[in-house]
């Protein structure tokens, strides 16, 4: 997965602080405990009320001293985007355009145009929101393609951003699927038009009101690349979250034989079946754990059942969220995980 | 257990399916429909927005007891008297323009009406004029609320705020904010009648308002 280190973002207080008293020492800091972490962009996020440009500039410098990593540059505005990108010595990533007028999509795509470096994330949305339906959230993806095709963009440089809505908010009785259905038909349709264009998603967001956040994210990152994301603005310091990941690509890259042999380990309940993969930077113990995980929820997402409770509270939390994040939580939206978090079955 | 507290019960633990049976159960066996709204559906989101803000519940459970007081309004509306409307009051809402987001303003909706509002929800990026024509369309308006999301459209509710002031309408209408960039300072400056940082606490914000508590 390519990740796009999300801790460099002003919401954060503890970034605002040192935005606020221009603290380039923790900027840098974070900037570079992300690198390390095997960040493949250094998201930045002004989130002021005035001066976003220049603080915004303060931020490149800061990232730009300690690392080669490229920039994210995360703005909301585009005429931010556009006037900030040129302080940047390496190109790096619009976050984000959409097709919402005011976003100027064709401004970012004329500036990728005249530099063949710089990338763009493009949302999912238009004026009139985030599309409920399947069918319009592609249209929407048309509409973007359309505009990158007049503008001679490779897919390859565009993120397409499909819009994993709070799982905490889903609607039990929205068309086109419960849980994260429409987001896994939106990427799938994508994946399969187009090969080589990147697909992303901001892992955390799915989390948002949630307890025990991380089991949420974790599921959501596993699920996302079975289905065809190959992007995630997360928090790789989050060595939990970055096993899952690692495992879960470890898994889906093995031949379609192992893989079937393994999902059906999990569907007989066995949990295990993968003692023969290791994971590259972890400790055994660890990755094992990781990979018991990730296993298990691909597994779910290819149809298969985890009896529960298990005896691993980790992977309870994963279990549970999954079964939310798929649909199956028996009580719509949420509720099943929410009562086996205040039964203590995962969490804290 | 009385009928009603069943329905409360109901509409608590967020079973919308249960809370349709019942309160059909309770206009059958003569109930006043008046009666199974306010005293079973919504008090018992009062009691459910107060444990969400103590930290008991989370939006999940919140938004179910919501979903199932609608379930419940749903069946109960025909039954409802016009003439002595059990509306609390109408309210405008909307996210300001500039900005798309709809989930909190759709969370403070929901929270809003669940307490007996009618909400009038135009939707995200809402120009200043409109704001100003929905509440001159609905004289019966006595709450506008304004949400914004982004610490770049703070400004474009701060405008929103100041235009609606300067209005005629203004004495007969009472003005609430929120948003994760916004704060009660923020919301003085600009000359709102109040902030909320939360759906549940928006719903005890509009009752506030409106002279209800």
């Amino acid at each position: 997965m390519i990740i796009i280190g999300e801790k460099l973002n002003g919401a954060i207080p503890l970034v605002a602080q040192a935005i606020a008293k221009r603290d380039g020492q923790c900027i840098r800091e974070l900037a570079k405990r992300q690198a390390d972490a095997g960040a493949d962009f250094i998201d930045i996020c002004a989130s002021v009320d005035q001066g976003e440009a220049e603080t915004l500039k303060w931020m490149i410098e800061q990232v730009e001293s300690v690392t080669d990593v490229p920039v994210s540059i995360g703005s909301p505005s585009t005429e931010v985007l556009v006037e900030v990108y040129r302080f940047c010595n390496k190109p790096g990533l619009f976050n984000s355009t959409s097709m919402e007028k005011r976003k100027q999509i064709e401004q970012i795509f004329h500036i990728m145009k005249e530099q063949s470096g710089w990338r763009a994330i493009a949302m999912l949305c238009d004026d009139a929101g985030i599309p409920k339906s399947v069918e319009e959230r592609l249209s929407v993806f048309d509409a973007i393609m359309e505009k990158a095709k007049a503008h001679g963009i490779d897919p390859a440089r565009i993120y397409i951003d499909p819009m994993a809505e709070a799982a905490a908010l889903m609607d039990p009785e929205q068309e086109d699927g419960p849980g994260i259905s429409v987001y896994t038909k939106v990427v799938g349709a994508i994946r399969r038009k187009y090969p080589t264009i990147h697909i992303i998603s901001a892992i955390s967001n799915i989390s948002y009101q949630l307890p025990a956040r991380k089991y949420m994210n974790g599921s959501l990152a596993a699920l996302a690349l079975a289905y065809g994301v190959d992007s995630g603005i997360l928090n790789p310091l989050s060595r939990e979250l970055l096993g899952v990941i690692k495992a879960s690509e470890a898994l889906l890259a093995l031949p379609t034989k192992a893989f079937e042999q393994l999902i059906n380990a999990v569907k007989e309940n066995r949990g295990k079946g993968n003692g023969l993969l290791k994971l590259e930077g972890f400790e055994d113990e660890e990755g094992q754990k990781a990979l018991e995980q990730a296993a298990t929820v691909l597994a779910m997402g290819a149809g298969a059942d985890v009896k529960l409770p298990t005896t691993d509270r980790n992977l309870n939390g994963m279990v549970y969220a999954a079964r939310a994040l798929l649909g199956r939580d028996e009580d719509g939206h949420c509720l099943e995980y929410i009562k086996a978090y205040k039964h203590g079955l995962f969490g804290v | 257990m009385s009928k009603i507290q069943r329905i409360a019960d109901a509409v608590e633990m967020g079973t919308a399916k249960q809370v349709a049976v019942l309160v059909m159960k309770a206009l059958n066996e003569g109930c006043d429909p008046t009666e199974i709204l306010n005293r079973g559906m919504v008090d018992a989101m009062g009691v459910v927005g107060e444990k969400y803000r103590s930290n008991e519940i989370f939006v999940p459970e919140m938004l179910a007891a919501a979903r199932a007081m609608k379930k419940g309004v749903e069946i109960l509306r025909p039954y409802l008297a016009t003439g002595k409307s059990a509306s609390a009051g109408k309210m405008i809402l909307g996210t300001v323009a500039g900005d798309l987001h709809d989930i909190g303003k759709n969370l403070v909706g929901m929270m809003i009406e669940s307490v007996g509002f009618e909400v009038i929800d135009l939707g995200i990026d809402v120009p200043i004029e409109k704001f100003i024509k929905a509440v001159e369309a609905n004289p019966d308006a006595i709450l506008v609320g304004c949400s914004a999301l982004l610490t770049t459209t703070k400004r474009s509710l701060r405008e929103t705020v100041v235009a609606l002031n300067s209005q005629p309408f203004r004495s007969r209408i009472k003005i609430m904010v929120g948003g994760a960039p916004i704060t009660q300072a923020f919301a003085d400056e600009i000359g709102a009648d109040g902030y909320s940082e939360n759906a549940a606490e928006a719903a005890e914000l509009a009752k506030r308002l409106a002279g209800l508590v």
